[in-house]
């Protein structure tokens, strides 16, 4: 067994350089992925039976997996139109805009994620385009999935900036895009709560993967950097700490709640699905401390597996999502494994299993 | 008549609210013929798409709850009308006296807090 100390991130930005006089380096970072990428899918392959591995880069765009993503930036002009111009498709070198630029590299990252942890090939499964609309509307504060693109606003500048500037919203909107093509689930009370958590434990993971840090290393913030300077706050959410992502004079404090002694019932934001995702969210991040090294390793491949698996639906509460992951984690590790043991452990703390 | 807008959800999850006191006779100039075109009993109860708006509105006794995608024509323009003269009515407020905190996300409702 042997193992590369460079971490896999700095690979493939190595693997992607274009200048000529670091070519060996490029083709050494890309052997490695290469080699890498054999080695987790199969652990006890032997050296002699690795592939072959290639000898000159052919491509910066051929990955480790193989798989690569599509995408396309439009440009909404400050109008609440969709989809707007395109501005930028795959392959295209950068533009000025630096909102376009920033949709363009956060949805390379989130395909990245999905599909070297995950091997899946973009929201679909299938490698369809990922689609992506900036400039939505006038100080627009939002950014949201409408069944086929992700649309963000550019703030007001007062209170939040744009919102491709966290990756973490890019990651989180673009897996609204999965749950579409997977559970399904509705948007509304514990499911909806669901649908969001999903959205947020991914997010993370997309930031985590990119900047190589491990469940004790990582923010665990979503929306991390939107805030302007004027609101007292690290991000919107806290998936290790619900509840004190921002406490701020004119914005008020952060009320999500980590467990379901603290949840909320209410009529409003479709039954709390952006306050109650807190307490799934603590599960995983609580599943992710226990096990530690990489979250999206073994606690995001226990969740990957119960949004792909069968148990969990369209209207699915949070004690179904949790069984749904006990399930998960045990046909993937076993029955007396530790990775189940801390799947319930991580449910238990938030009072979803008893 | 009292004529209120509650924001809530979007991608953070904060929820904002607005409200007017609007008399004559600018009610019946200005405000009824957009009130009375809003199709106040016959709201669609579709789907939010995930982190869109929910809108809540009231003018009087009437009220509605739609998501940002089905606030369009006279609901549009009833929300967007409120929302500016709710922020008017606010800068007015803040010459006259001494002032809390000031900020763009301050509640221009305080009797709904």
């Amino acid at each position: 067994m042997f193992c590369s100390i460079v971490p896999p991130y700095l690979l493939r930005r190595l693997a992607r350089l274009d200048d000529q006089s670091l070519l060996p380096v490029a083709e050494a970072a890309q052997r490695a992925l290469t080699r890498d990428a054999a080695m987790r899918r199969n652990r006890n392959v032997k050296r002699a039976q690795m592939p072959a591995l290639p000898t000159l880069l052919p491509s910066q765009r051929i990955r480790a997996t193989g798989l690569n993503p599509t995408r396309q930036i439009n440009d909404a002009q400050n109008m609440e139109r969709l989809p707007g111009v395109r501005v930028r498709g795959e392959g295209d070198g950068p533009v000025e805009d630096v909102a376009v630029n920033e949709a363009y590299d956060g949805l390379g990252s989130t395909f990245e994620l999905f599909a070297d942890a995950y091997q899946r090939n973009a929201l679909d499964g299938r490698g369809g385009i990922l689609r992506a609309t900036v400039h939505y509307g006038e100080d627009y504060d939002n950014a949201f999935w409408n069944g086929t693109r992700m649309v963000f606003g550019d703030g007001d500048g007062r209170v939040f900036q744009r919102f491709t500037k966290s990756l973490s919203v890019i990651g989180h909107e673009l897996t609204h895009g999965i749950t579409q093509h997977t559970t399904n689930l509705v948007y509304q009370g514990q499911p909806g709560a669901l649908n969001e958590s999903i959205s947020d434990v991914f997010a993370a993971l997309v930031e985590q993967y990119k900047l190589g840090h491990s469940a004790d290393q990582a923010s665990w913030l979503i929306g991390e950097g939107l805030f302007t300077d004027q609101v007292s706050g690290d991000g919107l959410r806290s998936l290790k700490a619900p509840g004190t992502a921002y406490d701020d004079d004119v914005l008020g404090k952060d009320p999500q709640p980590a467990t379901m002694a603290d949840y909320i019932d209410t009529t409003d934001d479709n039954g709390g699905v952006h306050l109650n995702s807190g307490i799934p969210n603590h599960a995983f991040y609580r599943l992710a401390s226990i096990l530690g090294g990489n979250a999206w390793e073994r606690a995001g491949l226990i969740w990957y597996h119960t949004i792909t698996g069968t148990e969990v639906g369209v209207d699915t509460d949070f004690a179904g999502f949790a069984a749904a992951t006990e399930s998960a984690a045990e046909s993937r590790y076993g029955k007396d494994s530790e990775e189940l043991k801390a799947v319930t452990a991580a449910w238990t703390e938030v009072g979803v299993l008893e | 008549m009292r004529i209120s807008v509650k924001r809530t959800g979007g991608f953070a999850g904060l929820t904002r609210r607005w409200a007017v006191e609007v008399g004559q006779p600018e009610l019946r100039d200005e405000w009824l013929p957009i009130i009375e075109s809003c199709p106040w009993d016959d709201v669609p109860q579709t789907q939010n798409q995930p982190d869109r708006y929910m809108y809540w509105i009231s003018a009087g006794e009437r009220e509605a709850s739609l998501p940002e995608q089905d606030v369009t024509g006279p609901w549009r323009q009833l929300v967007d009308r409120t929302l500016e003269s709710a922020r008017q009515e606010e800068g007015r407020r803040r010459e006259r006296g001494p002032q809390g905190p000031e900020g763009f996300f301050r509640d221009t409702d305080p009797g709904e807090r």
